[in-house]
């Protein structure tokens, strides 16, 4: 495939000849390792499920058999049918206190309580003493230009990833990592596995770090970003300011990222005693009060309350991911550097990066700013951090810093968004109706339901009210409708350039060249005969694997996210003659 | 139209056959054999089979257990669940063969699938990273296979080929895959 073709990047032969010589993680990056718990995936869950439900199967039953063994089938009739109400309340407290009992519980075998205590006590010193020992075994280094990493207690793993096809280095290093004089490193493939795909080293020693770095630098030829990089090899494209950077992070709310952020929110408060004890009490009277007033309006101010508090909350953590963001380009590299207590260098290989997206939330379009985000091939779907090349950038420099990106690989890439200014091909105005309609038809089965539950449970509502949702936000949906209607737009331009921009909240215009696409797709709603389809098209991406959504309605190719490639209510013709189009210029067909 | 005016766009709009395979020029289609409709189906019951029999066991033991006058709500919910499940994806497999065809060339394929959403997709074979040829015992007797593309960005599914189309298909693609290396 014509974007992983690794003989433009590197010399093999260079690569062959260069050895790291294998070494343990830092003795401190235990501490990491404890805390990174072990990945929770579909595959554990399901080996999990099973296991807990026979244990809790067997148990019963063994209780059961335990339960029928001791006792007649006349005494457990009876004990069945015991009436609670003819219990005498003095009576049992004068059980409890009668020395009997406690002659009888004196008289158990201490084993009884000390077998359960060591039993737990085991189970916790067992998984640490496993983690550490597995932690203990963990080796990396680089051999014939492969780094590898490998380890396993019984079943030992090794993963291998030639420098060849190496997506991105990163190196990191949080507070404590610095005061430790420490380094993360994690270098990525291009496998849609997710974290698989990675190699991954949670602390090793500044000297080992510098050692790696400058065995990937002789690979690539040329300086990658690290801490100790001097910035004279390279050339300053960007750096983003505070506001800006504050502008930006006000988009940043998003649910995923605010409950992660009320986690850490959590966690950090329980460090402290003092906070932990107010954290419990606040908790404890919030609770309280919901209790105490059960009308729906305080409800609604404490949601409201606290959806702002981690909105700040959101705003804050970006802030401190993005903050002293710098992009500077060397050769074929973009180096990036940001962060305020994690502090991350990253290098990332131009040659290497599939699509191009420029994102202009709404509070951006404000203030005529955007981000640029890259599509690497095998990132992780949801990092934000590993998909910026830019968080904030104002809209008219943009072509500037593309330009300058890729100067020397493929020339005027930012012209293109310039030239999308002008002439993107609009939509028909026939696909309006689609756009005004979304939210009408997705909130029409929501209303319905609301009225058949109103109208069977007994309560004097009017089951018209069940209408409201649709009376509020189909007309928002309209009006969201056709911002979008007015924003969506695509051009092909005679290098083979597709640029497509489209809105969901932010508005994105993404851009790729024609031979990176790996599929089309043309796709329509059946029952509606009309002539407007929507036409996807998808790089090499993250996230690519199907879904369960995917599985269960059937087969065919997935496009998610940052890979995808998304025009709706286009033409038919039109979408069948890009499809055509896009296939003609394919470099292995002419 | 800018760049974009290369194309005629004053073709006849064809309002129904959106997605006809017949105006495909230079393409080989392959619609759906009667082998290949009778896969589905038994497929269908195949899979409803196995689906269901946990719950219809369920709902029998269940039944069983709590005796002649025992509860009879829950047996019947299970019981209901696991026909309901057989029944639809019964259909779903005969249904499902009305739905899908795919086509070819020398370079690329095209699969159509959906039967609510209809989609058309099309892949260049010199993306394809790896294919995998599947035959159960329900297939096998009637020669016939499904092909999985794997690409880097998802997989596209053939449900059921005849063998020759297959191995035409596959020689293509080591073709196409080897070109993509040298180039």
């Amino acid at each position: 495939m014509s974007q992983a073709q690794p003989s433009t990047l590197v010399d093999g032969q260079i690569i062959d000849a260069l050895d790291v010589t294998p070494r343990r993680l830092s003795k401190l990056s235990l501490y990491w390792y404890l805390k990174a718990l072990p990945e929770l995936t579909v595959g554990t869950v399901l080996t999990i499920i099973p296991l807990a439900v026979g244990a809790v199967l067997s148990l019963i039953l063994l209780i059961d058999w335990g339960i029928r063994r001791a006792f007649s089938q006349t005494q457990i009739e009876e004990a069945l049918n015991y009436d609670f109400e003819s219990i005498d309340d003095a009576k049992l407290q004068e059980w409890i206190e009668s020395p009997q009992l406690a002659d009888w519980i004196s008289g158990l075998s201490i084993w009884v309580f000390v077998v359960p205590v060591l039993v737990a006590v085991g189970l916790i010193v067992g998984w640490f003493v496993m983690r550490t020992l597995q932690w203990r075994r963990i080796r990396f280094g680089i051999e014939d230009g492969v780094i590898w990493t490998s380890g396993g207690l019984f079943t030992s793993w090794t993963r291998r990833l030639p420098i060849v096809h190496v997506q991105s280095v990163e190196f990191r290093s949080t507070l404590l990592q610095r005061i430790l004089t420490l380094r993360g490193v994690a270098v990525s493939s291009a496998a849609p596995e997710g974290k698989n795909a990675t190699i991954e080293l949670l602390a090793i020693r500044r000297g080992v770090a510098t050692e790696l770095a400058n065995t990937i630098q002789t690979a690539f030829g040329a300086t990658i970003a690290t801490p100790e990089a001097e910035d004279s090899g390279s050339v300053p494209i960007a750096s983003v300011g505070w506001k800006q950077l504050i502008v930006a992070a006000a988009n940043s709310f998003e649910v995923r990222l605010s409950v992660f952020s009320l986690y850490v929110f959590y966690r950090a408060l329980g460090q402290v005693k003092d906070l932990k004890r107010w954290r419990d009490q606040a908790i404890h009277s919030v609770t309280k009060y919901a209790e105490q007033h059960h009308d729906l309006a305080n409800l609604l101010v404490i949601l409201i309350g606290a959806l702002l508090f981690f909105w700040i909350f959101s705003i804050l953590i970006y802030i401190a991911t993005f903050a002293r963001f710098r992009l500077r380009r060397n050769g074929k590299l973009a180096l990036i550097e940001h962060g305020l207590l994690t502090r991350r260098w990253r290098t990332v290989l131009l040659p290497r990066i599939q699509a191009l997206t420029f994102v202009e939330s709404p509070a951006q379009q404000l203030v005529n700013d955007g981000s640029l985000r890259m599509t690497l091939p095998g990132t992780t779907r949801d990092e934000l951090a590993r998909t910026m090349l830019l968080p904030a950038v104002d809209r008219t420099v943009t072509i500037d810093v593309l330009n300058r990106l890729f100067a020397e690989l493929n020339p005027q890439t930012g012209d293109a968004l310039r030239a999308d200014e002008m002439k993107l091909e609009r939509l028909p105005p026939s696909a309006r109706r689609s756009y005004l309609l979304r939210w009408t038809w997705r909130l029409l089965p929501l209303s319905l339901v609301i009225m058949l539950v109103l109208y069977l449970v007994p309560g004097g509502i009017n089951p018209l009210w069940g209408l409201l949702p649709w009376a509020i936000f189909g007309p928002i949906g309209a009006w969201l409708g056709n911002i979008r209607f007015e924003d969506a737009g695509w051009r092909l331009d005679r290098r083979g350039r597709l640029v497509v921009r489209e809105r969901s909240l932010s508005r994105t215009t993404r851009m790729t060249r024609q031979d990176r696409l790996v599929w089309t797709r043309v796709s329509k709603l059946r029952i509606v005969s009309g002539r407007n389809v929507t036409f996807v098209a998808s790089v090499a991406g993250a996230g690519s694997r199907p879904g369960i959504k995917a599985r269960l309605l059937g087969y065919g190719l997935v496009a998610r996210g940052d890979s995808r490639l998304r025009v709706r209510g286009l033409l038919h013709e039109d979408a069948l003659a890009l499809v055509d189009d896009l296939a003609k210029r394919s470099p292995t067909r002419s | 139209m800018g760049d974009f005016d290369e194309h005629d766009i004053s073709r006849p709009p064809r309002h129904s056959s959106t997605f006809d395979p017949e105006t495909l020029e230079g393409w080989t289609v392959r619609l759906p054999s009667t082998q290949a409709r009778r896969w589905s189906a038994l497929n269908g019951l195949a899979h409803g089979l196995v689906w269901a029999f946990p719950f219809v066991a369920i709902a029998l033991v269940w039944r069983r257990a709590s005796g002649p006058d025992g509860d009879q709500l829950w047996p019947t919910i299970f019981f209901t669940i696991g026909m309901l499940l057989l029944i639809v994806l019964l259909i779903k497999g005969i249904l499902v063969p009305r739905t899908w065809w795919f086509a070819y060339t020398e370079h690329e394929l095209i699969v159509e699938h959906g039967l609510i959403i209809k989609a058309r997709d099309h892949l260049a074979f010199d993306r394809v990273q790896y294919l995998e040829r599947r035959s159960g015992p329900i297939m096998r007797p009637s020669g016939l296979a499904s092909l999985i593309f794997d690409t880097a960005a998802g997989r596209a599914i053939v449900p059921a080929a005849e063998l020759a189309d297959i191995d035409t298909i596959e020689e293509r693609v080591r073709v196409a895959m080897l070109r993509a290396t040298v180039l």
